[in-house]
């Protein structure tokens, strides 16, 4: 089995790098391990996807139909559901399922598009004993939303990330009694939006610089406590400890790239995204290898997943065809003062592409500032920003006149202003 | 300061926009947003808040158990709640298409719900 190029999972990032390709004429294959397309959308029921793209306030259901109804029509990409890929190789896809077995798949371009996947308890060591009742909180919106199974009655939430902030509106709507959302930032994880319509359209607390120290139950969760944490150090006060009766402890801390099969394929990760370090057209470190979406570092809303996909698509699509085995560029974009990282970590010496949206994250809460990209002592982009925060991704468009100004490492830094 | 003054913080889009709101000489006017939609939701939001209402159904015969659906357009912020309680009882059965009214009418808000997603019937 042969195909030009071979998408691994069929979320928003990977449906839109099917398409795309599809777009040039090359044989596309989509391979997924849940039993249907979609991804994680179909269970995100809440509204508030595809401004951006599509101009709407989808839901993530809909959202995800939109490409289902496309890839399902569409005569060049086949879709193998239900089926793991054990192994991304030189030119070659390794799956597995039920029906055919090991197959190996050679394909043309391969396109990364795993996704992410929560952090657990395990991943933020909150001391106590081990019950049943704690969920990260994409498994309770799968239990609730899909599986229509109430995991608990009366529910803490730790962590204000969109999800938490999203579920704990939803558990107080099917019934359940919502304690509060404890976050150790001092600010809110999740976007401003979803704490006025999850948290303060139904009375929900949210205590900042504070959370779970220990979660008490045998076989069930049944209290946790809490506690103020030194807004700097997170160290805990243990004079403000209190303990809530509980049943179930959701927790939104956070998501990580799900790089195994890059790992395992010894492409180049970078320390702070979680994900590969691609350059402008979502190539990675070995060519003929693109990735897109939440692998490659974990994105605020679909419409920037959608965004990127397309250009992975495109380009691997490209590769295929022409075949041309550029090594990953040695130029870099780096993140200068109070930015965390940026994507794409690299830019190819001679772009081909009319534009270049650099995404990035800042380090901290800042106020009037501005983001400004270098390239040695040449600024060639800046930008005003009233305030900026970790949770929101400041894009930055690069046009080809902007690129075309220097050749040499560039670099992107939040100044304040004045 | 303006009369009746008060700060609502926008939800149509991930910016987010704090955008004062206030009356002078009768009419409702805004500062701060950034766009048209953030003029009107600011309003609105005083006058008479809204929400799209979002929630799940029992469907039997598909490829899950649960349908997602939405109110086809806003209800008022304070009838979600109740929405949901009514749904909670709503089953329906597969095959459904994207768009397919799954209950008429929500609450007399004269708003129908929609199914948010397409399910084939599985036997």
């Amino acid at each position: 089995m042969r195909y030009d190029v071979v998408v691994v999972g069929g979320g928003p990032a990977g449906l839109a790098a099917a398409l795309e390709a599809e777009k040039k004429g090359v044989s596309v294959l989509v391979v997924e391990r849940d039993v249907e397309l979609g991804g994680i959308l179909p269970q995100c029921i809440h509204q508030g996807f595809g401004l951006f793209v599509f101009g709407e306030m989808w839901t993530g259901p809909e959202y995800a139909q939109h490409y289902v109804d496309r890839v399902e029509s569409s005569k060049n990409i086949d879709v193998l559901l239900d089926t793991m890929v054990l192994e991304v190789g030189p030119s070659r896809v390794v799956v597995t399922n039920k029906i055919d077995g090991v197959v190996e798949i050679e394909a043309g371009a391969v396109v990364l598009a795993m996704g992410c996947r929560e952090r657990t308890r395990n991943q933020i060591l909150i001391p106590g004993s081990r019950p049943a009742g704690v969920f990260t909180a994409g498994t309770t919106q799968r239990l609730i939303n899909v599986d229509g199974i109430m995991p608990g009655s009366r529910v803490v939430v730790v962590g204000s990330g969109d999800v938490g902030l999203i579920m704990a509106r939803r558990f107080l709507l099917e019934g359940a009694e919502v304690l509060g959302v404890f976050e150790i930032m001092s600010y809110p994880g999740g976007l401003g939006r979803n704490i006025v319509q999850c948290l303060d359209d139904f009375d929900i607390p949210l205590h900042l610089s504070e959370t779970v120290v220990e979660i008490h139950g045998k076989n069930r969760v049944e209290a946790v406590s809490v506690a103020k944490v030194d807004p700097v150090s997170w160290k805990p006060d243990l004079s403000s400890v209190r303990r809530l009766e509980c049943d179930v402890v959701v927790l939104a801390v956070g998501l990580i790239p799900e790089n195994e099969l890059s790992r395992d394929y010894g492409l180049l990760l970078d320390e702070v995204t979680g994900g590969p370090v691609v350059d402008e057209k979502m190539s990675c470190s070995v060519p003929g290898v693109f990735a897109c979406g939440n692998v490659v570092h974990v994105h605020d809303v679909v419409d920037d997943v959608t965004v990127a996909s397309i250009v992975a698509g495109g380009c691997a699509a490209d590769f295929a065809l022409e075949g041309k085995h550029e090594e990953l560029s040695k130029r870099c974009v780096v993140a200068g003062n109070n930015v965390s990282y940026v994507v794409p970590q690299r830019l190819s010496k001679k772009c081909c592409l009319d534009e270049v949206v650099l995404y990035l994250r800042v380090s901290g809460v800042f106020e009037d500032v501005e983001v400004v990209v270098s390239c040695g002592e040449d600024v060639i982009f800046s930008k005003v920003e009233r305030v900026v925060r970790p949770p929101e991704m400041v894009k930055i468009v690069l046009d080809k006149e902007m690129l075309g100004k220097c050749l040499g490492e560039v670099s992107v830094e939040v100044r304040p202003r004045g | 300061m303006g009369e009746d003054e008060s700060s609502v913080t926008c939800i149509c889009c991930p910016m987010g926009c704090k955008i004062r709101v206030y009356r002078q000489d009768g009419e409702w006017k805004t500062a701060d947003a950034l766009c048209k939609r953030g003029v009107e939701y600011a309003v609105q939001e005083v006058v008479d808040p809204r929400r799209v209402l979002t929630s799940s159904v029992r469907i039997n015969g598909g490829v899950v158990r649960m349908l997602p659906v939405r109110s086809n357009g806003e209800i008022p912020r304070d009838l979600v709640a109740q929405a949901v309680r009514i749904l909670g009882a709503v089953v329906i059965d597969a095959p459904v298409n994207v768009g397919d009214v799954v209950y008429e009418d929500i609450c007399g808000s004269g708003v129908d719900v929609v199914a948010t997603r397409s399910m084939k019937r599985v036997e």
